[in-house]
This record gives C-alpha cells, structure tokens and sequence, in this order.
C-alpha cells in the first residue's frame, strides 16, 4: 500500500514538472500579438455590435456566434436536475420502507421555527424585490440589451426558495419540485425551439437573421437572443428550486 | 429539411429529452412512442448523412450560420457519419429493450429515465458530428452527466461507485479541457480544421506535445484505457439493467473515436512528437489487454466478467491507435464497432437473465441454453466474435490489427493479440460451459421445466437477436465495409 | 527574471493548482475533500483560460462609444467559454453532492476506509 502511495506522489510529481516545462512553451500572457488574442477574436470585438446586436461581446459570442454551446450549457444543468433528483428520490423511496438510517437531526420542524412574525414580515417585503431584481436582469441586465439569464433564473430561484424556507411547503408562492423539474425541462426546450423555429423558416439551426420580420438583422439577433434567455432563465429557476425541493423534502421526511 | 439532416441528428433526440418529464406526466406510453421516433429519426438522419458523405464528400453544416471558426461547424465525413449510425442504431436497440425494466415504476422515475437516456444518446451523437474541440466538451459533459445519473439510479451500492465516475470522469473532462487551453493558446483557434492546419508549423513545439499528452490522458480515463481504469468494473457492475447496455457499449466507444479523431486527423500520426506519444501508447494497451485479461478470468459475476473485458478490448482500440498505419486504422475503427455491438448484445443477455432469474453468477447459469435458447445463441455469438472465431465479426478486425502490426515489424503485439484472444476464450469458455454442458440442480430443474412461459418478453429477446445477428452480418459484409467505408474514412480518402 | 514573472509565473501557479486536485484526490481519504479537489482542479482550468483573454491596453469587452478596434478590448472567447465551464462545473458538483448525502444517509460515514469496509458487510 505504501508503496502505491509513493509511485501515485511520483506520477504527481512528474505531472507538475512536466506541465510546468510545457508551459514555458506557451505565448506570454497579457501579450496582444498572441495567436488567442489575434486570430479569432478579432471578429467577435469589431463586429459583433454591427452582427448580433449586442453592445457585451460576451453575450454575443455566447448567445449567438457560439449559441450552440449555450444550449448544451442550458442542457447541461437540466441533466444535472434530473440527476440529482433521480438521486435523492431514490434515497427517501429507501427510508420510507423503513430503512434504518443514520441521519442527524437538524432541520426537523423547519417551518414552526422559522415562521417568526419578523421573518414573515421581511419576507413580505423582500420577496417581490428578490424577483423584481431578477426580472430586471433578465430584460435589461446586459448593458442595456438583453442577456444574464443564467444570473436572473438564480436569482429567481432565491425569492421561491426564500418563501419556500420561510412559510414552509404550503407557501402560496411556490413551485413544487415535479412541476419545477417539469418547467426546467419546458425552459431549455424554449432555447431548442427557437433554434427549430429557424429551421423551420429555412435557416439553419439558431441563425436568428432568417426570422421573417421587418426588422433589421442586428434587431432580428437581438430577438433570438431574448427568446433564448428567456428559456435559460426559466430552466435555471426551475432547475434549482427542483434540487432544493428534493434535499429540503428530505428532511421532511425524517 | 434535408440539408438540416446533420443537426436533426442531434437535436431530435435532445427536444425529446427536454420534454420528456412533461410528458411523462401526461401518458408514459406517448412518452415511449415519443422516445423510440426520435431514436428512429435520429437513426435515419445519420444514414442519410452517411450516403451523402460517402457520395459527395464531407458535410459540413454551420450553426446559426457563422462560418468558422467563429462559429461552431458540425462535419460529417466517413468516419463521424459511421459513428453517428453505430450510436443511433445502438442507442434506438437498447431503448427498445428497456421497457420491460420501467413498466412497474411512477411517471416521474420513467420519464426522468426516458430524458437521461436520450441526453446521453445527443451527448454522444453529438461528440461524434462536431468539428469543434470545445463543443465536444460540452457534448462530453452532457453525456457524463446523464451516465452518472443513469448508473446511480442502481441502488446504493451504485451511489458508490458512480461517485468515484464522477471523480474520476471530472479529472479526465478536466485533462481534456486543459489541452485544448493549450492548443488555444497557440493556435487562438477551437474548430478542428482551423488546428490541423494552424498547428502544421508548430508540431515540434513542446506546447503541443503537452496538449496531446493532456488530451490522451483525459480521453484515456473516459474510455478507461489501462491504467485508467479503475473506476468502470464497480460502475458497470452495479449499474441498472436498462442503462448499463448503452453505457457500457457505447461510451467508451466514442471517447476511443475522439482520440482517433486527435491524432490521425487533428495532429496527423507521422508529425512531430505524435510517433513518440503513440509508441507509449501502443505499449501500456499492450500490457493492458493482457492484465486485464486475467483480471476477468478471475471474476465471478458475469457483469464484472464483462466489464474487464471491455478495459482489453478497449486496449486493442489503443493498440490500432498507436499503429498509426491504415491497417492499424481499419483495425481500430472495425474494432469499435465490432466491440460496441458485441458488448451492447452481452450485457442485454446478462439483463434478460437477471431478468428471468435474478441472478448474475456465472455458477447459476447452469443449463440457461434450455432455458432461454435464443438469448443464449445470442450470447454464443458474441462470445465467438469476442474470441475471435473466423465467421462472425470479432475475427476480422483482429486481423487487420494484426496485418498493421506485422506491417511495422512489431511482432510481439501479434503475440498479445493471440494471447489474449487464448484467454478471452477461458473466460468465455467458463460461461459456455455452465450454460451448455453443466447439468442444474434438480430442485431448480423441475421449476424451469415446468415453466412454459416465452423465455423473455419480445421486446427483451428482438433487441438481443438482432445485435446477435449483427456480429454475424458485420463479419460476413466485412469486405464491402471495410473497402466502402472504412478506406474512405481513412484520412486522405483511402489508397 | 522581470519577464519570467510578468510572463509565464502565473501558468505555473494555476498549473501547481491544477495537479492539487489529483494530489487530493488521491491521497485524502475523506469523500468530501475529494470533491473539493475536484472543484479545484476545474478551477484551475478555468484561470487558465481567463488568462489567456488577458491583453496589455485591453478593457473589459463591452462596447464603449469611441473606443472602436480589437485591441483595446480584451478577447471574450475565453471568457464565453469559461461561463459554459463554471456551469459545468457547477452542476457536477450539485450531482456529486446529492451522491455524497445519499452515501452518508445509507452508510453513516463519508471516510474512504470505514465506507469501504461497511460496504463490503
């Protein structure tokens, strides 16, 4: 077994010297001439106000000259709800046929001690900004254009996770988790739909330009990449509260 | 639409996917029809693809229109377009099969295990077709992350060993991803053609080896290359029934293409330091199929038998790889699908006979081929072309690694492949034994004697006849496939 | 020695990072603190993009009235594909951490040696 451990450190150790004589090999950083900052890059900065529409550079690479691996992204997280839900389901499916099993004991009676008359009150009051904000985000977070979808759909989930730990599960403002895994799967379909819209149009997969509207193509970009964060908003949103239901039912069940 | 055909590869199976909780929740048979069309379409788009590479050249389809590399570019040529048909073809055999195993569960287990599966089915399709290294990341992570949740969905002894994927399988993404930040940082560029040729002046710069040495690590976890394997025999073992088929026949797979895709197409295999990487490479699969070998004779389950197997056969994709001839090509690439089918039929036997007895020891198969006698031809098959017997499919592509090796004057790895192909007869030997000529304990006998039932549902035993009848069409068409296919998807279009 | 500081020091320091996560990863027997090597490991990578965005002159790329031309804003490629990477990341991590509760509510423990020898009972 030690001796395992000492060729495992060995095998590190090489690891690091070798990678560390690689990278002597690579451009200087903050260099200007470098092939990463020369060659593609140059497109995305000087065009992308004139092609797409959007003053961020980033939001243009990401939700339009690389909107495609946006959407994996988007599909990304929504793999990573049904995995995690998948999970936790299982595990209490478990202990309810009484399964004996370690857990400890915090949590228990979330809602009669957190339902304090000054949590409900600052809950009253914080809740709507919580998703004002987040809708602000969403429509006008980008500079001034549209973008942040990811930033709005978490912060969205906080103002239903906010209710949710304050007035328990029967909250009125609430999604629950089979609805939530539902709607995060509805919120990336959005993103894909936009794409087949294009398809269906004649354009290929995501090429906003082809929408049949009297705009002009930097307003048609916009569009397309308003439709698409709408869609990663919401599967963001839906996403987490699934995730949160599933740990925080957990609880409930002990 | 059929100049889209490249993207409704991808995208069919994907909108399924994102809906499937939805439906599910409506009717969970709308949800299987909706299922098994997509596997389909997605099936028939990759063919369609395929003819069209194959007549007029690679395909090229840009997404929203950007010409790359500022965009991202899907390319289907042979070899993508072969792939893409093995995996949809797999992935739509399997997905008929898994019904028996999900009729008894609620809405929500069914439809989230009907979206998990198609996400792994457009992750894989998807790191097949695209032309752009760090697309096949995100395609990479979706289908890591949708085969964690297939395979922890097996129990807690799954929640295990799927930790120690997700660790490990992380690590290599992580490998993966850092070489292609080195590859960015010299060549400010991410579509692969762009690369290939701006790496062309920069071959002997240590940077690149480095990427390589990164990329064949990474990719080597994914497809669980000796000595990187130590996470796939408890991850196979404890796996559901309905997933494992597609995981175990299909995943490693697509990682042993993305390295075929690097270094013959990407890097080219005579350029700089791509022969030194690639002796290396040739020597630890080597040693590889040999061990592990070994290591499934040992094995008293039938999955873990299996799941040892899969690091050889694996290995003998790596030993094609480190060839780096057109034989060695041929041989890789047919091993690959040979080794796809053959895995996917072995593990839908082993599901049907858990299926039908609950067990997995290869001691309780005794007297199975009275039992179930067309699962077990099944098996028969795929353990014959496993072995390497002449008429089924398993015998040819280990010819053609061997013609590559001899080609090259390295006749030891003749001998490893000889060798190895003795011992994956001992071990598949062991099995044939139980199953045919050992005799079940008398208590037992009279149960299955009096059972008159079908040996397994016909959605069960279709699935399993058809891959076996697979491995035999595979074998007996090898030659207009390798001369039709596999030579053109050879980089440089054949001889 | 200036430029070997200003030009190459920080590719080994988020390298050193990086062979952190295997280092861990192998030799903490915790399951917990192996996972946050992980997480450390992909960090890592995405520094290492970051840095490659950077440019000498280059502001944040956002479009400014009057500052046109790519050299005065610094690359966003990089920076694109690291919010792919961070999500990634992030939700390998949430699946890992809905593995380790289930772990610990089955087998009471998260430490390597006693799991492995409750498992095998």
């Amino acid at each position: 077994m030690k001796f395992v451990r000492a060729g495992a450190l060995l095998v590190v150790v090489v690891m690091t010297v070798v990678l560390f004589i690689g990278a002597g090999a690579l451009p200087a950083i903050y260099n200007p001439q470098s092939p990463a900052s020369t060659h593609v890059s140059d497109r995305y900065i000087e065009k992308s106000v004139e092609e797409t529409g959007s003053l961020n550079f980033v939001t243009a690479v990401l939700a339009d000259y690389r909107g495609y691996d946006t959407l994996g992204e988007t599909t990304v997280i929504f793999t990573a709800g049904l995995a995690a839900v998948v999970l936790l389901r299982s595990a209490q499916k478990a202990d309810s046929r009484g399964k004996k099993v370690p857990l400890a004991k915090a949590g228990k009676g979330m809602s009669e001690r957190f339902g304090t008359i000054v949590l409900n009150t600052a809950a009253r009051f914080v809740i709507p900004f919580v998703t004002l904000y987040g809708v602000y985000v969403l429509v006008g977070g980008g500079e001034g254009n549209p973008g942040g979808g990811f930033q709005s759909g978490a912060v969205l989930a906080i103002a239903i996770i906010i209710s949710r730990l304050v007035y328990g599960e029967g909250a009125a403002f609430n999604i629950s988790g089979d609805l939530a895994l539902i709607l995060a799967g509805i919120g990336t379909f959005i993103y894909a739909f936009v794409g087949v819209l294009t398809l269906l149009w004649g354009g290929n997969f995501l090429e906003y330009g082809i929408a049949p509207f009297l705009m002009s193509a930097a307003e048609k970009h916009s569009l397309g990449i308003s439709g698409i964060e709408i869609g990663v908003t919401l599967c963001v949103m839906a996403t987490i509260i699934a995730i949160f239901d599933a740990l925080a039912r957990k609880e409930e069940v002990s | 639409m059929k100049e889209q055909l490249p993207a409704l590869i991808v995208i069919v199976p994907l909108l399924i996917a994102l809906l499937s909780p939805l439906v599910a929740y409506f009717s969970t048979r709308l949800l299987r029809g909706l299922g098994l069309t997509a596997a389909a379409v997605s099936f028939v788009s990759a063919v369609g693809a395929l003819g069209h590479a194959l007549t007029k050249g690679p395909w090229h389809y840009y997404f929203g229109n950007w010409a790359p590399p500022w965009g991202i570019e899907y390319v289907i040529d042979p070899l993508s377009g072969l792939m893409a048909v093995l995996v949809s073809f797999l992935s739509l055999v399997v997905l008929i099969y898994t019904d028996s195993f999900l009729r008894e569960e609620g809405w929500l287990k069914q439809g989230i295990h009907y979206a998990l599966y198609l996400l792994l089915t457009a992750g894989l399709l998807g790191m097949t077709v695209t032309g752009d290294v760090f697309n096949l990341y995100v395609f990479l992570e979706i289908s890591s992350l949708s085969a964690y949740g297939l395979i922890a969905s097996g129990g807690y002894k799954a929640t295990v060993s799927a930790f120690r994927y997700v660790l490990v399988g992380t690590v290599g993404a992580s490998f993966y991803l850092l070489g292609v930040g080195y590859l960015y940082a010299i060549t400010g560029s991410l579509n692969m053609a762009d690369l290939t040729v701006r790496l062309q002046p920069l071959l002997d710069s240590q940077a690149v080896l480095i990427a390589m040495v990164l990329i064949l690590v990474g990719m080597g976890i994914k497809m669980a290359l000796f000595p990187l394997h130590g996470w796939l025999p408890d991850a196979y073992t404890y796996s559901p029934p309905a997933a494992i088929p597609f995981i175990a026949g299909v995943m490693t797979k697509v990682m042993a293409y993305v390295l075929l895709r690097y270094f013959f197409f990407i890097f080219g295999v005579l350029n700089g330091f791509v022969p030194l990487v690639l002796e290396v490479v040739g020597w630890i699969a080597a040693l590889g199929i040999i061990l592990a070998s070994v290591m499934a004779i040992a094995q008293s389950d039938f999955r873990r038998m299996l799941a040892f197997s899969s690091v050889a056969q694996v290995g003998y994709i790596g030993l094609g790889l480190s060839l780096g001839n057109m034989f060695g090509f041929i041989g890789a690439v047919f091993h690959i699908i040979n080794h796809a089918i053959m895995k996917c039929c072995l593990f839908l036997v082993a599901g049907g006979v858990k299926w039908k007895t609950g067990e997995h020891l290869i001691e309780k198969y005794a007297e199975m081929s009275r039992r179930m006698p067309l699962t077990m031809g099944a098996f028969l098959l795929g353990a014959f072309s496993m072995v390497g017997i002449p008429p089924t499919a398993g015998f040819f592509s280990k010819w053609y690694l061997i013609l590559g090796a001899i080609e090259k004057d390295l006749w030891i790895y003749v001998v490893v492949i000889i060798l190895s192909s003795l011992l994956n007869a001992i071990y598949f030997f062991r099995v044939i034994e139980q199953a045919y000529l050992k005799k079940a304990p008398v208590a037992e006998r009279e149960k299955f004697v009096e059972d008159k039932k079908p040996e397994l549902p016909a959605t069960m035993l279709v699935p399993i006849v058809v891959l076996g009848a697979c491995i035999l069409v595979v074998g007996i068409l090898n030659e207009p496939l390798v001369s039709n296919i596999l030579l053109m998807a050879f980089p440089g279009g054949g001889l | 020695m200036r430029e070997l500081f200003t030009e190459h020091l920080i590719y080994w320091l988020i390298l050193f990072l990086f062979m952190l996560g295997p280092y861990g990863m192998i030799f903490k027997k915790n399951l917990v603190k192996k996972l946050m090597s992980m997480n450390i490991m992909q960090v890592a990578v995405i520094l290492f993009f970051l840095a490659l965005g950077q440019k000498t002159g280059g502001t944040i790329p956002i479009n400014l009235p009057g500052l046109i031309g790519a050299e005065h804003y610094i690359n966003p490629l990089p920076h694109t594909l690291m919010l792919t990477a961070i999500v990634v990341s992030l939700a390998t991590l949430g699946v890992s951490l809905g593995l380790l509760l289930t772990v610990q509510k089955r087998y009471g423990t998260l430490e390597e040696d006693e799991l492995l020898r409750r498992m095998n009972q």
